[in-house]
């Protein structure tokens, strides 16, 4: 869930902040360092269907919709680094133009989809797919679950800390809603997976940073 | 009298996948200012002989063009019009899609503007460069792609596909431009009658290999 | 498919169009970060409220769809006014946090609707590391709008043959659409390539 600016006080700001665009500049420091330059057209338009995704409406029963972030689905193929940025700058354009977050909250927000999706999933998967190599669909999906559970901990966090809700009050209605996210985003993310093993398997080889 | 050579490909070939061969030992000569149509089949590898000539793919074989083989300072004499202008166009604007070529290849910053406006006024969309590539008929975005190679004066054009998704007005309109330019022109397409109209020659590709030629002179008799 | 265009005022004749672009960054990050800062009294909210107002007005941006614009944010301040409401005076909290949220993303929205997209680019290159950030949203800003319609293209498709896109299939259809995307890069890469683009 993106936080819109005034919702987080300045501390919480200041140190999201400063942690997010720290990470963002190591990032790009890899990026520059290790990223074939030619991947940098992908880099681009992987950005682009991030920011489709983030955009477009996938139907729920009952009518309702919901929107997927893509972030640990990215960082699977281009790697946490590149994932990391290319979601930070989606994130970015999506204050711009859309309003879902805010710029001064842009910290905050990669902090809760960025960083727990494309570094914290990408990580935990790896060290679990290395484990357990014939359970990957299923650690697929529990990373991606756990992303969003850990990022919306993470949005309650600072919203307690901004002094503007009472996290035991809002831990159950916010994991609760944020758990069948992870669902969704878990099953998008395993049958996304699928198809491009199925259709185009070389994008699962493409160079990770 | 002869031309000069500008293009040779000699026993060019190219595969995607171990020993599936796409382009198997071709050989072409193209002369100063000729334009060559190449036709075929889909699939039979016009495109595909397009982006070896380019430098745009790995290939067996040699490509000289003026005499050179082929190599990044001789990309500057070549001018690629992509099948589908938005894989071309990729700026923000109109402006620095057209600019985009003769920056790379080194144009004073200075001469850019005017060189833009130039490119954009042959191509019949003077006034044009601030406009958004994806607000932009299919029409348009194809001529603008025609821009931005022109706007680098290549003596070489190579083009795929051009009149592909065009109506008959803005085909009639494009063949026209690409006719006024002054250049070495080989053109992959299924456009037959435009093929009739332009070509020099006509070269018929299937499976990879070039099976007939006609020269301009016999157009009469086979078509 | 409706595209919200963020420059779409930036080439009017009007006040905010005139400013220049990196300055405009600076007022906007002053201006958001002094409503974090400012006591939670209606007093002190006024002065940003008359600026939103003054700023519309004289960069001749249209009220309505101005408006329409920015009421996109109640869907995330329903939710956060639920959790809010919990809190000992959460609703005082709530509509002060409403008030600075309101009034920061009219400040972003106008700012963006009255920047010419070419400025900003050239704006980012100049930060640390903003080379890379600007060829990354200058593609994002190119190629979002026709990754949207491809998708919406492909539905309408899978509705012309008879099926009504359920949540599955519109898994399916990303799929596609990041496999077209790919493929689309390796052919953006070329593009540039034969343009003189050099890998540096």
């Amino acid at each position: 869930m993106h936080i819109p600016d005034g919702f987080l006080d300045l501390k919480t700001v200041s140190v999201t902040n400063f942690f997010s665009f720290s990470f963002l500049f190591y990032s790009i420091k890899k990026i520059t360092k290790k990223l074939n330059p030619e991947k940098i057209p992908l880099l681009g338009l992987s950005c682009a269907f991030v920011f489709t995704l983030e955009v477009i409406s996938f139907p729920l029963p009952g009518g309702t919709s919901v929107h997927l972030s893509g972030a640990f689905f990215i960082s699977l193929i281009l790697g946490p680094f590149s994932g990391f940025f290319i979601t930070f700058i989606s994130l970015f354009v999506q204050a711009l133009i859309l309003g879902h977050g805010g710029i001064l909250t842009i910290g905050a927000n990669s902090l809760n989809i960025a960083f727990t999706g494309c570094v914290m999933g990408y990580y935990f998967y790896r060290f679990f797919e290395k484990l357990f190599p014939s359970f990957k669909t299923l650690w697929i999906f529990i990373m991606s679950l756990m992303a969003l559970i850990v990022g919306s901990l993470l949005f309650l966090i600072e919203l307690t800390i901004s002094g503007k809700i009472l996290f035991s009050r809002s831990l159950f209605p916010v994991l609760f809603a944020h758990s069948i996210l992870g669902i969704i985003e878990g099953i998008f993310t395993v049958s996304a997976i699928s198809f491009l093993q199925k259709v185009k398997p070389e994008i699962l080889k493409t160079q990770r940073v | 009298m002869e031309n000069k050579i500008k293009i040779e490909v000699k026993n060019l070939s190219f595969c995607y996948e171990e020993e599936k061969y796409v382009l198997k030992n071709i050989n072409l000569k193209v002369y100063e200012n000729e334009t060559v149509c190449i036709i075929g089949e889909n699939g039979s590898g016009k495109t595909t002989l397009l982006l070896c000539i380019a430098g745009l793919l790995k290939y067996k074989g040699e490509v000289k063009i003026d005499g050179e083989i082929f190599s990044e300072d001789l990309r500057k004499k070549m001018g690629f019009l992509f099948e589908n202008p938005d894989d071309a166009l990729f700026m923000p604007r109109v402006f620095d899609d057209v600019a985009f070529g003769p920056r790379n290849f080194g144009f004073e910053e200075k001469r850019i503007k005017e060189i833009v406006e130039n490119s954009l006024e042959k191509v019949g969309l003077y006034g044009f460069e601030e406009r958004v590539p994806h607000h932009l008929s299919f029409g348009e975005k194809k001529r603008v792609s025609l821009a931005s190679i022109i706007s680098y004066n290549p003596e070489i054009l190579l083009l795929d596909e051009p009149t592909l998704g065009l109506s008959p007005l803005s085909r009639g309109n494009f063949i026209n431009l690409i006719k006024n330019i002054r250049a070495t022109k080989l053109i992959a397409t299924h456009d037959l009658e435009m093929a009739i109209q332009i070509g020099d020659r006509i070269v018929l590709i299937d499976e990879g290999e070039i099976k007939k030629e006609w020269r301009r002179e016999l157009y009469s008799i086979f078509f | 498919m409706k595209h919200h265009f963020i420059d779409r005022f930036a080439y009017k004749r009007g006040f905010l169009q005139e400013v220049n672009t990196g300055l405009k960054i600076f007022l906007l990050v002053l201006l958001i970060l002094s409503l974090l800062l400012i006591p939670e009294k209606i007093i002190f909210y006024v002065p940003f409220i008359i600026l939103v107002f003054m700023f519309l007005i004289f960069s001749k941006i249209p009220f309505i769809y101005f408006l329409k614009r920015v009421l996109i944010i109640f869907s995330f301040l329903i939710v956060l006014f639920f959790l809010s409401i919990f809190k000992e005076n959460g609703l005082r909290i709530f509509i002060f946090s409403f008030l600075k949220s309101l009034i920061s993303i009219s400040l972003v929205f106008l700012f963006v609707m009255t920047t010419k997209m070419f400025f900003l680019l050239e704006f980012i290159k100049k930060v640390p590391a903003g080379f890379l950030i600007s060829e990354v949203f200058s593609f994002l800003y190119r190629y979002f709008f026709l990754l949207q319609d491809e998708f919406e293209k492909m539905k309408r498709g899978m509705i012309s043959k008879g099926k009504d896109p359920k949540l599955k299939d519109y898994f399916l259809l990303s799929g596609n659409l990041f496999v077209r995307n790919y493929e689309r890069s390796e052919r953006v890469l070329k593009a540039m390539i034969s343009r003189g683009w050099r890998i540096k």
